[in-house]
């Protein structure tokens, strides 16, 4: 399997598209945590505070919409950064540059994954 | 990537350019979108420690001043990122000369700086004396 993100194979307009879908999305959802988050009750321990987030009256609600948030926040992480990479690091370096950046935003991925399992399988 | 064609003189010294005001606000969108992603790593690495370190709790971090200058750069970044990308998208949005002429103007301009400096005063007072 080749992991290797080749610049010349990336398109603009599906990346713009993507960039503005899940922009639209998040302008929606970052005052909707930022008012959850001002909600909250200080928390001695992140499972307890993951309980807190499980218990709330729209809980069901704030859980799926933060899952498609996540996703979409990786989206549109790796546009905006994918489109700093091309613009500014010399051209010999880009692809290195983009499969790095590829690599850490799936390991992030994964990592918030076993994060939100380990806490919600307390709740 | 834009490769340039001729032999003439360029600088690659940044202070060299003056840069209008719409510019300047774009350039830090990028920038603040770069600083989103370094928090949320800080973020993630803040979790993993509480989580699977036993020495260390979320009480233990909570009143750290690391902690408070992550949530106030976090916070203070992602409100500019969410002003600038809103003009952004209404400038994507709304074609009409009018329009796209008052959304790229300098009132709008300044109504976001001025705007973005209350949530920050207001992020600054909330994060750290409240």
């Amino acid at each position: 399997m080749n992991f290797t993100i080749k610049s010349s194979a990336l398109s603009g307009r599906k990346a713009h598209i993507w960039q503005r879908l899940s922009a639209v999305y998040l302008l929606f959802y970052v005052p909707f945590l930022a008012i959850v988050i001002s909600l909250l009750p200080s928390s001695v321990s992140l499972k307890l505070l993951a309980y807190q987030l499980a218990n709330l009256p729209f809980s069901g609600l704030f859980e799926i919409a933060t899952l498609v948030a996540v996703l979409l926040l990786v989206v549109h992480a790796w546009v905006g950064v994918r489109d700093m990479i091309i613009d500014y690091v010399p051209r010999e370096k880009v692809d290195l540059w983009l499969t790095l950046y590829h690599s850490l935003l799936i390991l992030l991925l994964i990592n918030s994954a076993m994060i939100a399992i380990t806490l919600f399988g307390y709740a | 990537m834009y490769s340039h064609p001729g032999n003439r003189p360029r600088s690659l010294k940044i202070s060299n350019f003056r840069f209008p005001l719409n510019a300047l606000l774009s350039g830090a969108h990028r920038v603040t979108g770069l600083a989103l992603v370094i928090s949320l790593i800080a973020y993630l690495v803040l979790a993993n420690l509480i989580l699977f370190v036993p020495s260390i709790t979320l009480a233990d971090v909570t009143d750290c001043w690391l902690t408070l200058l992550l949530h106030t750069g976090f916070w203070i970044a992602l409100t500019y990122h969410w002003l600038s990308g809103l003009r952004h998208l209404c400038a994507e949005h709304f074609l009409q000369p009018e329009a796209y002429q008052l959304i790229n103007s300098h009132t709008v301009s300044y109504l976001l700086l001025g705007t973005w400096f209350i949530a920050t005063l207001s992020i600054i007072y909330r994060v750290w004396f409240s």
